[in-house]
Formats: structure tokens, sequence, C-alpha cells
């Protein structure tokens, strides 16, 4: 039962994704959208200059920081000065720098871990910049990716310039023509789903003793919209999608799951496009299936056994549940339970979820640009073995690639590992971990795992009024989005520049079942990396139960 | 079907006494800096010693237990870079042994060298360079060399493959001859300019020992890789370090370093450099020498091998197959003209002329008439040789020579000699006009001969991936026949010098991997162009230097040699590699568990090989860690052996035997070792 829910969910979101490919292809592979009628005066409206050429790899990362630069000076004043701003009825006060500055980078890096109670503490025009921001993040983060996969399958002989692209350009293209359209249809159908959507910050009625009640709102709608298909997963209250305001009922539950992995998935097959393999996306789609049905049936199994615990969603059933933490904890993060509630066996699951889950699905600028690293691994334990320089679509992997993937291994390790090691090592763990003991680990391992790889679930409730907290999180999510973007559009770069050989003979074949055996391996073994803190953390718990 | 090659020759007990030594003064610092993830282990190593002195001289806080521990712990640290550096040298000394074995067995030519007036027998390994000495018709030329005096016509068809003899004299450009080539007219004296063993031995030598200091691309991947996942050990090492302080559970140096060196890749670090000496040392083997590794990598990634037609496809010697008659003439009659014409003659083609005549028509004049002959000999001048026969002069020779001969004798040329010219051109053969007292009166046809067994070794060729291209100087028609015959799809005719260069660009800026097999003067652009360029010993100096590879055996086909020991050589690495971590990820499962057992008892639930305490554990795998370099050794040694056979296929077959092999053995290996301590543990 659980597998024919999780599959339909999953061909439902291939199906849309597969025509939506199509039509990302056309959008961006073809430079003459922007020469017709409507795209051309948009664009002009825009953009003043003209001259939009291709960039190098570094000066599309660069337009990319400052765009997304202007995003957070901008949240960040809105939320420390949102008393003087319209739409506050309630007369919030303003937040802490560390805290906006925290959120801000938090939206925008698509992580949207939120240290705050987003119903109590922002006011509406502060919700509205942080879903501006929102799009913004989705949309750079579709642009990297498409400029990424134009790297990879450039081919230097047949076309001159740089392969990435505009980055102006693309950030137009995915923010006019997919992101906005795109939002504008799923925010009407949450509407007719009974989402509210409304501009008065608040209603107030009376309970049947006689008491007032008073319920905030807003527009929740289009929150969700941005929430859900931009995979940020930033919820417009705390509790996010277990909020009964955000997630009325079991269909919009279906629906945010099915959305929630659309993008990332048409970005697999936008790849899969661009190199000419068709069938290696639908590959790396079985892989992410496979994991998605593991991950959905054991938490599952555990979660079935037990007696709701409170602060577990109970509405839809546990099978909900479990599909949606199964499915947020590998794309959006946007939660529909506390974690900290569910079995110790579901926590291990999440947990190696969560730290494969990177590569595996993942969001709008992670997703397959994680896989991709191991891809290549991949590639190249499969191209020794066969007795010749691995080749990846024709293109030789060298040192040059592999010393990128070690670099980008190891900050992406190290920025977890020793961010947890500093908060015991400084003892400020006591100022913030709920918890105690083996459950302190996971905890921190948690937060600084889903904090560096932008994925945003949360684990047990952290206050938010620690400066140091809110400043090391959000060094984790901005250095875990960046360095590790730029490695990323590194080894494109260096991959772009390659001239793919004619004889296919000699390639891997990475249309292959065995192929997927070999991603598991070096997955495998990046993940074994945190097998020790996993065994003194959640193991430890799944053995005591 | 055994997995790696057999191990033929024994133990060479020298080697492995000499290894045993080498192996411990390379422990040093300054030689275990080179490599950056030895020098890593060698830190590890050296701080695990400071830590165990420490504690126990001056803390004085270990007990017996902890004592044997540490001891246990820093020697099976040393033991993994101490048995690499064995296997390191093991390599390093069969290398050697080899380059010396090949040094010993060269071929010797008796060389007259000048000495004053007169000259002086000596044996061409004797010579030295500046010596003169003289060579005259049919002897082999004893050395590389400048002509100084004389004009002569040498053969160089067994080596260069060159079907003509080049004429050869003391002018620039015509001056160099090489060392095993023949005289066939005339005599000349000749300036040693280069010794063999002076140079070759050199340039091998510092193949094995460059091996050491500079690495070829892809080995440069794989140490990067290693290198890189140790350095994530580390990182999760010291992370643990304050989280498990926080637990309260401490975890001293000794304890983490065990656990560091038992999940790095060490056994894949250790021998992917003696896996690349070996390699080489199979290749000097097999009379194949290499200017560097980085070759033999290019080697096993070829997608295109081209091969200059004559002298690898056809030995460059034509062979007559057939005689045509012209102006009412019998072939009978032609054949006994040709009788008289040949049986004097030493070109290769005059000899099988003679052959053909008295193969197919028997004839033999009696030796009476063959007194009166006056013999022309083949001359560079004349390009044509015959016989002067009772006032009647009969010659053979080239088709314009013998025209252009004729005409100025006012002779007509017979109707249908164009036309059987052609056609034979169109055959793929080329003809020979027979002339007698000017007048022309038949044609020979001489036809390529194939090399023996060119065809199927061209089949093993695309049975691996490779496409062939044939080049040839010759008319499309020729070029077809014989790439028919050998099954050849590409090939390129009627090539210009600078087409070789050109097609070898054109291919390499398609992203292919190009190797150019050929041994003519005008090859050393191509060679030097190619990624992987294979020329034959015999070859001149200056093409010897353009190209990377030399093949002794003066075969151009051993290119397969070459991409064979090439693929193995990847072949080898990936599966140390694959083999490597297997072991980590079996390790990690035993060993991390383990590690936390005091603090958490419950632990013992996942010790699944029923292994009796941490420290045994421990000592355990950090012990069979080291054995494991021992264990894979023949593998790096002797390599894996290649079969064409689709890539996917060896890899899945690899993937899977070294994967089992990787995983399974740590295990059994550690079970064995934790009883052995425990029964030990018990007696002490």
């Amino acid at each position: 039962m659980i597998f024919a829910n999780v599959l339909l969910i999953i061909i439902i979101a291939v199906a849309i994704s597969h025509f939506a490919a199509r039509y990302f292809y056309w959008l961006f592979k073809n430079d003459d959208v922007l020469n017709y009628a409507l795209p051309r005066s948009l664009h002009n409206f825009f953009f003043r200059n003209d001259d939009l050429s291709s960039q190098t790899y570094t000066q599309y990362f660069l337009n990319f920081i400052i765009l997304n630069c202007i995003a957070v000076f901008l949240v960040i004043i809105v939320l420390m000065l949102q008393k003087h701003f319209p739409l506050n009825v309630r007369g919030l006060e303003g937040l802490s720098f560390d805290l906006a500055l925290n959120i801000s980078i938090s939206f925008i890096t698509g992580t949207n871990w939120q240290a705050y109670s987003g119903g109590d503490k922002l006011s509406m025009m502060s919700q509205a910049v942080l879903a501006f921001c929102a799009f913004i993040s989705s949309a750079s983060g579709l642009a990297i990716a498409v400029a990424f996969i134009r790297g990879i399958s450039f081919n230097p002989k047949n076309s001159e310039g740089y392969a990435f692209g505009n980055f102006y350009q693309d950030f137009f293209r995915s923010f006019i023509f997919v992101f906005l359209p795109a939002c504008f249809i799923i925010s009407i159908a949450f509407i007719l789903l009974d989402i509210p959507q409304t501009i008065i910050e608040y209603q107030e009625y009376k309970g049947f003793d006689g008491t007032k009640y008073s319920v905030t709102s807003g527009f929740i709608a289009a929150f969700e919209a941005i929430k859900i298909f931009g995979v940020n997963g930033g919820g417009y209250f705390s509790s996010s999608s277990a909020s009964y305001l955000e997630n009325p009922s079991i269909l919009t539950n279906i629906l945010q799951n099915i959305f929630m992995i659309v993008v990332p998935i048409t970005i697999i097959l936008l790849y899969a496009r661009f190199i000419d393999q068709i069938k290696h996306g639908y590959f790396i789609i079985a892989l992410i299936t496979g994991f998605l049905l593991l991950s959905s049936y054991v938490i599952y199994s555990y979660e079935s056994l037990n007696a709701p615990f409170s602060g577990k969603e109970i509405r839809f059933s546990d099978m909900q549940t479990s599909i949606y933490s199964a499915f947020s904890i590998m794309s959006s993060g946007s939660s529909s339970a506390n974690y900290v509630l569910f079995t110790p066996s579901s926590e291990l699951m999440l947990m190696i979820d969560l730290l494969s889950g990177s590569a595996v699905l993942g969001g709008i600028g992670g997703g397959i640009m994680n896989m991709f690293v191991f891809i290549i691994l991949a590639v190249f334990f499969c191209g020794v073995m066969a007795g010749r320089t691995p080749r990846f679509i024709g293109k030789k992997i060298g040192s040059r690639e592999i010393k990128l993937i070690i670099i980008y291994l190891f900050v992406y390790q190290s920025i977890i590992l020793l961010s947890t090691a500093f908060i015991f090592y400084s003892g400020i763990s006591s100022q913030f971990i709920s918890e105690s003991g083996h459950k302190a680990i996971t905890q921190s391992l948690f937060l600084f795992t889903t904090t560096t790889i932008n994925n945003g679930s949360g684990f047990g409730s952290i206050p938010d009024n620690l400066v140091t907290i809110n400043l090391l999180t959000a060094f984790c999510m901005i250095a875990g989005k960046l360095t590790l973007l730029y490695i990323k559009l590194a080894i494109s770069d260096s991959l772009s520049n390659k001239i793919p050989s004619m004889s296919r003979l000699s390639d891997v074949q990475i249309d292959a079942p065995f192929f997927l055996v070999l991603i598991l391996f070096s997955i495998l073994n990046d993940v074994l990396v945190f097998m020790p803190s996993i065994i003194i953390g959640p193991v430890i718990e799944v053995l005591r139960y | 079907m055994s997995l790696i090659h057999s191990v033929r020759e024994g133990f060479d007990y020298e080697i492995i006494k000499s290894s045993l030594k080498m192996g411990f003064y390379r422990l040093s610092p300054n030689y275990i800096k080179r490599n950056p993830l030895m020098f890593l282990i060698w830190i590890i190593a050296v701080m695990t010693v400071i830590s165990s002195i420490y504690s126990y001289f001056i803390l004085n806080k270990m007990d017996k237990n902890e004592l044997i521990f540490a001891v246990v712990v820093s020697l099976s640290i040393w033991f993994v870079l101490y048995f690499s550096y064995f296997a390191e040298s093991i390599a390093e000394l069969r290398g050697t042994k080899t380059i010396k074995k090949i040094k010993n067995t060269r071929t010797e030519i008796t060389a007259r060298k000048i000495v004053g007036s007169h000259h002086e027998f000596i044996s061409s390994n004797n010579l030295k360079i500046g010596d003169l000495v003289i060579v005259t018709a049919g002897e082999f030329i004893p050395c590389d060399g400048d002509v100084v005096d004389g004009i002569a016509i040498v053969d160089e068809s067994a080596i260069t493959g060159e079907s003509l003899a080049i004429v050869k004299e003391s002018l620039p450009g015509k001056n160099k001859v090489i060392f095993g080539t023949k005289i066939v007219s005339d005599s000349i004296v000749v300036k040693v300019t280069n010794i063999f063993s002076d140079n070759y031995i050199k340039t091998l030598q510092e193949t094995v020992d460059n091996n050491l200091r500079r690495m070829s691309p892809n080995e440069q991947a794989l140490n990067y890789l290693l290198f890189g996942f140790t350095l994530l050990y580390v990182v999760m090492c010291i992370s643990l370090f304050p989280m498990a302080s926080y637990l309260g559970l401490k975890i001293d140096l000794i304890q983490m370093a065990a656990l560091l060196i038992c999940v790095s890749p060490t056994t894949a670090a250790a021998l992917i450099n003696p896996s690349s000496i070996s390699a080489i040392e199979r290749l000097i083997k097999r009379n194949i020498f290499i200017l560097n590794s980085k070759v033999l990598e290019a080697s096993g990634d070829l997608d295109f091998v081209i091969f200059d037609k004559t002298g690898t496809i056809t030995s460059g010697n034509r062979v007559a197959t057939e005689i045509i008659p012209l102006q009412g003439y019998s072939d009978k009659e032609i054949a006994s003209f040709l009788e008289l014409c040949s049986y004097k003659d030493i070109t290769v083609e005059g000899k099988s002329i003679y052959a053909l005549v008295e193969q197919k028509f028997g004839l033999k004049h009696s030796p009476e008439i063959k007194k009166k002959l006056r013999f022309h000999p083949f001359t560079a001048k004349t390009r044509t040789s015959g016989v002067e026969y009772e006032k009647s002069v009969l010659l053979k020779g080239a088709v314009d020579t013998i025209v252009s001969l004729s005409k100025s004798k006012g002779n007509e040329i017979p109707e249908q000699f164009y036309e059987i010219v052609r056609k034979i051109g169109n055959e793929g053969a080329t003809p020979l006009a027979v002339m007698k007292n000017y007048e022309i009166v038949g044609i020979i046809k001489l036809n390529d001969k194939l090399k023996v067994g060119v065809r199927q070794r061209l089949e093993r060729l695309s049975a691996m991936g490779i496409r062939v291209i044939m080049l040839s100087g010759d008319n499309f028609y020729t070029t077809k026949a014989i790439a028919n015959e050998v099954g050849i799809e590409d090939f390129i005719c009627e090539a210009e010098p600078d087409a070789k260069l050109k097609n070898i660009l054109d291919l390499q800026e398609a992203g292919n991997i190009v190797a150019f097999v050929g041994d003519g003067a005008n090859d050393a652009e191509a060679l030097a162009q190619s990624d992987v360029g294979l020329t034959l010993n015999s070859s001149s100096e200056i093409v010897k230097s353009a190209s990377n590879a030399i093949d002794r055996d003066n075969d151009p086909m051993k290119i397969i040699d070459l991409i064979e020991v090439g693929r193995e050589l990847l072949i080898t690495r990936g599966c140390l590699t694959t083999f490597s971590f297997f072991n980590d990820i079996a390790k990690f499962f035993v060993v991390v568990p383990m590690t936390f057992l005091a603090l958490y008892p419950e632990l013992n639930n996942l010790n699944f090989l029923n292994l009796h305490s941490t420290k045994s554990a421990l000592m355990a795998a950090i012990i069979f860690n080291a054995l494991l370099i021992f264990i894979a050794l023949p593998i790096a040694i002797y390599g894996i052996r290649y079969r064409p056979m689709k890539p996917s296929k060896i890899v899945r077959r690899f993937f899977l035997i070294f994967g089992t092999l990787g995983f399974f053995l740590p295990l059994l290996g550690i079970k064995f070792l934790d009883i052995i301590i425990h029964m030990l543990g018990g007696l002490l």
C-alpha cells in the first residue's frame, strides 16, 4: 500500500517533469527565446543593457552572488525595521540583526531552516519579502543549475565563447517563464483547496465559551506555492506543513508531495537531455525512487507501530506523514512532523537520508549537481577498472576533476563535522541543545547537516534568540551553499573545456543498472565518514529502544 | 583463465633480500615526503610512537595491556609504511634486473675499424663514438653514424620498411646510416655517432626511476582520490574527540590513530606505484622501451592507430608474381631474358624475379652462356639493371626510366603498354618494364608482400575497440586492394609526407588519442605529434628521438602489446583501489562500533564477528591492515591479465571479484587474529 502510494506520487511527478523538461530544454537551450515579442519587451523592461553575452563561470557565479546579496540586504532591512513598514497591524517589533541575517541567508540559500516562529514574529510585509526572497533563491538556483548542465555538455569544438551563458538572461528566463507562472497556477489550486489567501493579518472569532481567539492569516496559498514548487520548505508558520492552515487536507498533502519533487526531477531530465543520455536520466530517477521507497517504508513501519506522540502529524494517518517526511527530508525540508518525536529507527533513516539526500533528489542548486559528483566518481572507478582513462560522454576525467571532487567532499564534510565538534568542544552546546547524551549528538549533527546541505528540516526545538547559534548556522548555510556551488561550477568548467572524443567505445556505460551500483558505492564511501557520529548518535538509540 | 599473469620465473631471493633492506632505508622523512599520503601516515606513525613513549615513561600511566596495545599499533603503522616501500623496491629492482639482462643480450656485428692505413676487426659493441669503420657491399652497418666518404646504396627495408634502396653519401641529409642496415652496392666509410648501450639503457633506467617522482595523469588522479579520502578520515577522527569527551569517553591518541589507519585506503596507496613500475618492467621484457609511464597510460586509452603501410602491414619488399609479354614475344622468351638479367641481381626484387622464373618456367641457362655475360648491377645513378649478351642489351627497371630510355633511342612504346601498366596499378601492384635493345618487350608485375599474421593481429586490435587507419603514398587502388586484403576499413591513400601529421592533428582535435606507428625518416614529425609514437629500433636517431616508444624486435604490430600492458596497468590499479575501498568498508563496520563499546555496552549487538574486546578488535584490524598490503602484493607485481572484452563486462567482473574479496577477507582475517590475540592475552 505504501509502495503504491509512493510510486503513484513519483509517477505523477515524473510525468509532469517529462513535459516540463522539454519546456525547460526549449527555454534554456535556444537563445532565440528572448527574441519573441513578449519576452523581448519584458526583457527590455528589466535590463537596460543589451550586452548580455556569455560569461565565464566565475563571472556567472559573481553575478549570482551580487543578486543574492541584494536580496539579503533587502530582507535584513525589512525584518529589522518591520515596525516601520506597512502591513504590520499587530505592531510586531523588529528582529535582532543576527536573527534577521540568519533568516535572510536561510531563505536565499534555499535552506529555509527556521530559527523563528513565522506566525508570531513576522509581519505580513516581512513574510512577503521572504516569499520574494524564496523566488529569487529558486530562480537563481535553477539558472545556476542550467549553467552547470550547459558546462558539462559543452563542446568547445562546435561552439565558440563560454559554455555557461549569461546569468541575468537565465535568471530572467527561469523567474518569468518558470516560477512565476507555475507558482501562480499552483497558488490558485491551493486556494481552491482551502488554503487561505487574505490580506488580513489575523482574524478573530469567538469560541463557544465566549473567549476571543485570534488566528494569524495572510497570503498563505501563495507562500505555500513557492515553498513547495521552489523546493524551499520554509513555511508561513513555524510548524510548516504540519499546520492546518498550510496543509488543510489530504489532497493538499499529496499535491505538496508531488510538487516538492517536480523541479528536482525536471532538472535531472534536463541534464539527461543536454548530454543526450535520456536513459541515464531515468536510471538516476530509478535510484531516487529506490531511496524514497526505502525510507518511506522504514519510517512508516516504525511509526505505525507506536502510539502517536504529541507533535506528530496524525490528521492524515501515519502513512501520509511518513511519506511526507521521506520526501521532504530529501528535497525541500518542509516538515509535516517534529522529527525529534519519531522512533529512533526512523530518526536513523532520516539521518542517512539527509546525509545522502544532498545528492539523491536534493533541492534546486543541489540535487543533480551534487549527484554529479558521485556520478563522476563512479565513472572514474568504472573507467579505471575497464583499463582506460575514464570518460564521461567522451570527456576525459582527469586529476583536476578528481581534485575538485575531493575538495568538494572535504569542504562539506568538514563544515558539518567540525561545527558539530566545535559546539561540543566550546561547550556552547549546553545553551541550545534541548537533549542530552547521545541525543544531543544526533540533534547537533542533524542541525549542521540540514543547514550545510541547505535542506532545512528541523529536529527538535532550538531557541531563536541565541546569537552564537544564529551566526553559526548562517555560516554553515552560506559556506555550504556558496563554496560547494563554486566547486561544482569549477568541475563543470573543467569539463566544458574538454573536447568529447568521437568514438564512444571507450565511454563508461552510464545507462546501465550496474552503474547505479557504482554510484551507490561512491555515496556509501562518502556517508561512511559520518559513521562514527551516527553510531554514537542515532544508532545507540535504536539499540536501546 | 587465471586472473593475474602467471609467476614464471619464480622468486629471486637476491631481490627480496635487497628489497628488505631498501624498504627500511626509504622510511626516512626525506624520501617519504614525496608522496603526501605516505607522509601523512608517517606523521601519524611518529605521533603514535611519541605519544606511547610519553605516556609510558613520563606520565607512567600505562598498564601492561595498554603498553602491548600501544606497541602493536605503532609497529603496525610502521609496517604499513615498510611494506609499501618494500613493494616499491621489489618492483624497482625487478625492473633494473630486466634492463641488465637486455644489456647483455644485444646482437653483435663485426665491424672493420680503420686504424691508420689498415683495418682491424672489432665487435660492434666495442666501438666508440668517433671511430671510423669501412663497410662494403653485402655487409651490415655496425653502428649508427654519418657517412664521411664514398657513396653506396643501402637497403633499409628490413628496418624502415621503405622498399626502395637509398643512396647514402657524405652530403647533409643523405649521410645518416642506421645500425643493422645492409649495403647493397659500393662501399662507404662511416663515423660512429651513437652507441646503443649508452643511450637506451640509460633512458630505460630513467623511466623506471622517474616513475617514483613524476606521476602519469591517471595515477595522479588516483593518488588525489586516496589522499583525499584519508584527509576526510582525519577530519572524522579529529571531530570525534570532542564528541566522545562530551559523552564522557576518553579516547587516547593511539586508539584514534589505530582507527584512522584501519579505515584509510592504505593498501591501494602502497601498491599503486609498484604496479606502475612492474608494468614498465613487463613491457621491457616484451622488448618495448618507453620514454615514461605517461606513454603507457596513453596506449591503454588509444582510439586510433595509424599505420604507415610499407614496413608495417606489408614488408617493404615487393615480390614478382607475373610476367606479361608484349610485341609478339611469348612469356617463355621474356622469362629467359629475365633469367639472364636477374641471376646475378642482389636486390630483393631481382631475387624474387629470379625465383619466379625458376619456379614457373623451370628455366636455367648453362654456365657457358653465363660466362659471356656482362652484368650491369643496379645503381642509384642508372636505376636499372641488366646484362649485355651477344651484342644485345637486356634491361629491366622502373617504368618511367625504361620509357625515357626507350624513347631516347627513337623507339615507339607498344600500344597496350600504358593500359597494362594502369591495370596493374589498379590492382594495387607495381609494374616493372623489360627492355631488349631499347625496345620494350614485357612487363613484370610486383606485388606487395603482406607481413605474416598481419590480418589476425589487426582483428585483435579492433576487438580491443581500436580503429586502425592505414596510410600509404600509393594510389587509391593499390591502397584499397591491400586494405581489403587485411580487413582495414579506413585508409588514406596518396598521402603526401605532411598528410601524416595533418591526419593526426585532425583526429586529436576531435578529442581522440592517436598512435602512429612508423619508422621512415619522414615520420619524425608524425611520431612526435601523436600521443603514442611507436618506432622500431632500427630507425634513425632523429626518428627515435621524436618517438616515445621503441620496439626492439622491429615489429610494428607490437603496438598491441603496448596497448595490452597499458590497459592491464589501469585495470590493476582499479582492482587494487576497489579492493582497498571494500576493505575499508568492512573495517568500518567492524572497528567503529567496537571503539565505543566501553561507553555503550549495547553496541555489542553490532559486534557481528563476536570479537573479544575493543583493544583486541583494534589490534586485529590494524595488524591485518598491514598484512593486506602483503596479500595484495602479487596483484600489483604480476598485474591483472587483460582480455579483449566489452568494457562494461570487465568492470562488472572485476568489481564483483575484488569487491567480494575486499569485503570478506578482512572479516575473516580480523576474526582469526582476534582469536589469536585473545589466546596470547590469556598466556601473558
